[in-house]
């Protein structure tokens, strides 16, 4: 008998081994895999926005569409990368995206609802200070490079000791591909802006993907937008707020919509202050839930709909610093240089200036980092654009707005570390 | 620029930059190491670097066409100066009063630079940048 119970226990139990949950599917997976080294390999990858660019694949309403992603500068950087390395970006590959995807029943003028649904980072990840970029590039003129060490539960750096960076992974770049109205409006107001010195990238076929169309000679070379600036199709917006589990409103402007994702980062503060984030390759996963019939009409740029995610990356504990429209006499901020800074270089308090103030705020958790915490300048300025918040306080207290730059300090938590 | 595909090119461009940095404090010259041959032939082709110091065959096959850059259009480039088997090559459309200071930046360092050709030697090179041979000519009138 006790052998007969044993048995059948034995049986149960095998059973019960085999029919595990694994093979319990309900998803229907649409993947773009990466192929080759870089983006010029790459079916799946572009790096300029046209509604021409290839739909790489279709998706219907639910089903996981899952980007695996590349770094924002299309590097081979390496635990061991150096920063002679960064000289060498070619900034004519900036950002390899992937994509765009077609969601079916979509056209233009409707909008859609993209769920972020999941972020696998890859196990690097690097931070740099480019010389001529930043929003302190005027100080920081010197390359610089940190290597960070990636898992789920934080980003550590042995060129950044006792700091732990929290995981708060998002997309960088994600966005719908402009139509040709759109092309043609975002073209001449850049271009106005250029002529009278604005910091704009026109287009440029100088490693334009895809070649055919954004190339040098392709057939689209000058409409070929370039993706530094987020704009209405969204791109790179690097908002961190865009965490797993929020959704975002896209207005369509072609049919399909034509998704895409890139740039993705491992983390970031509100302000990036430094050019770049915790950057990486990733598997991002998401979900588009529904098609709002119209809503793109009056959609003037992407929305955020989010519920606890951004408690979540709240701070336990941290440090704030005040910024007032200051400057010194006879400075002009890299900022500031096309308003032909006459009138303006030689006071040191500006009017309702958001930027200044943030620029006041910031350099002084610069030196707050530098004093208390023994960082060097450049690993201060590296820690700011990764986990620093710049915030507006107020757009009342004439003439002095505030911005405040926020620490989180839990990223000298000991117990963080590992 | 060099080539991290090449152990010897990086470690010898920064001696190179501190002799033209001692020398002419004024360039401000960085380093820059890539990634390997294709990206130093693709940033000196789109003139996002004017400078490259790499191997003399990658050098030649890059100003030539010829090797594994067969298929590609030549470099507009010249080469600068020599050291041993290394090459350090210039854009062609980049400022003469630039190519011949960072020349006389380097003759006047030659004893810090292993393996730098001598000037008469550089003198019998073919394909070097004029303005490099105009401040050859000029150092050794006045030497």
């Amino acid at each position: 008998m006790n052998k007969l119970i044993t048995s059948a226990l034995f049986s149960a139990l095998a059973f019960q081994a085999v029919a595990d949950t694994t093979d319990q599917k309900w998803m229907t997976i649409i993947e773009l895999e990466k192929q080759g080294e870089h983006c010029a390999d790459d079916p799946n990858c572009f790096n300029r926005y046209h509604p021409e660019v290839p739909e790489k694949a279709t998706a219907n309403i639910g089903d996981m569409i899952v980007y695996h992603t590349r770094d924002a500068l299309d590097t081979k950087f390496t635990l061991d990368s150096i920063p002679a390395d960064l000289a060498t970006v070619d900034l004519g590959l900036v950002h390899p995206m992937t994509g765009p995807v077609h969601i079916n029943g979509a056209q233009r003028g409707d909008a859609i609802e993209v769920e972020i649904v999941d972020i696998v980072p890859d196990q690097y990840g690097y931070t740099v200070i480019a010389p001529g970029f930043g929003f302190l590039r005027d100080i920081f003129t010197e390359p610089y490079i940190v290597n960070w060490r990636l898992t789920r539960t934080g980003a550590v750096s042995p060129q950044m000791p006792g700091i732990t960076v929290p995981y708060e992974a998002f997309p960088g770049s994600i966005g719908v591909m402009p139509g040709m109205p759109e092309v043609e409006k975002i073209k001449a107001r850049e271009a106005g802006l250029a002529a009278i010195g604005g910091a704009v990238l026109g287009p440029s076929g100088a490693g334009a993907l895809p070649a055919d169309l954004c190339g040098e000679g392709g057939r689209a070379e000058n409409d070929c937008l370039r993706t530094i600036p987020p704009r209405e199709n969204g791109g790179n917006m690097d908002v961190q707020q865009m965490q797993i589990g929020t959704r975002l409103l896209f207005p369509c402007f072609i049919d399909g919509c034509g998704v895409f994702i890139g740039d993705v980062h491992y983390a970031q503060g509100d302000g990036e202050v430094g050019g770049t984030a915790i950057e990486m390759g990733s598997i991002t996963t998401i979900r588009v839930h529904k098609i709002h019939k119209g809503k793109g009409e009056t959609l003037q740029m992407p929305v955020t709909l989010g519920n606890d995610q951004i408690i979540d990356m709240e701070p336990t504990r941290y440090y704030q610093t005040v910024g007032i429209p200051l400057k010194g006499n006879n400075e002009l901020p890299p900022t500031h240089q096309y308003l032909s800074g006459a009138p303006i270089e030689n006071l040191e308090n500006l009017n309702e200036d958001l930027t200044l103030a943030a620029r006041h705020a910031l350099l002084q958790m610069l030196d707050y980092l530098v004093n208390e915490h023994g960082l060097t300048k450049e690993q201060a300025y590296i820690l700011s654009s990764v986990a620093v918040d710049l915030r507006v306080g107020q757009v009342v207290d004439v003439p002095n707005y505030i911005v405040t730059a926020v620490l989180n300090l839990d990223v000298f938590d000991k117990y963080r570390h590992y | 620029m060099s080539s991290k595909t090449d152990p010897n090119s990086y470690p010898y461009s920064e001696l190179l930059i501190q002799a033209i940095n001692r020398e002419e404090p004024s360039a401000s010259a960085r380093p820059a190491r890539a990634q390997d041959l294709q990206r130093c032939y693709d940033l000196f082709a789109t003139d996002q670097m004017q400078f490259m110091l790499l191997p003399s065959r990658d050098t030649v096959a890059m100003l030539t066409s010829q090797g594994s850059f067969r298929e590609k259009e030549p470099l507009p480039g010249k080469i600068l100066y020599e050291f041993g088997d290394l090459t350090l090559s210039v854009r062609q459309d980049v400022d003469a009063n630039i190519v011949r200071t960072i020349t006389f930046a380097i003759l006047e360092q030659l004893g810090s630079l292993p393996n730098a050709s001598s000037p008469q030697a550089m003198l019998k090179v073919r394909n070097v940048h004029v303005d490099s041979l105009t401040a050859i000519t000029t150092f050794l009138a006045n030497s």
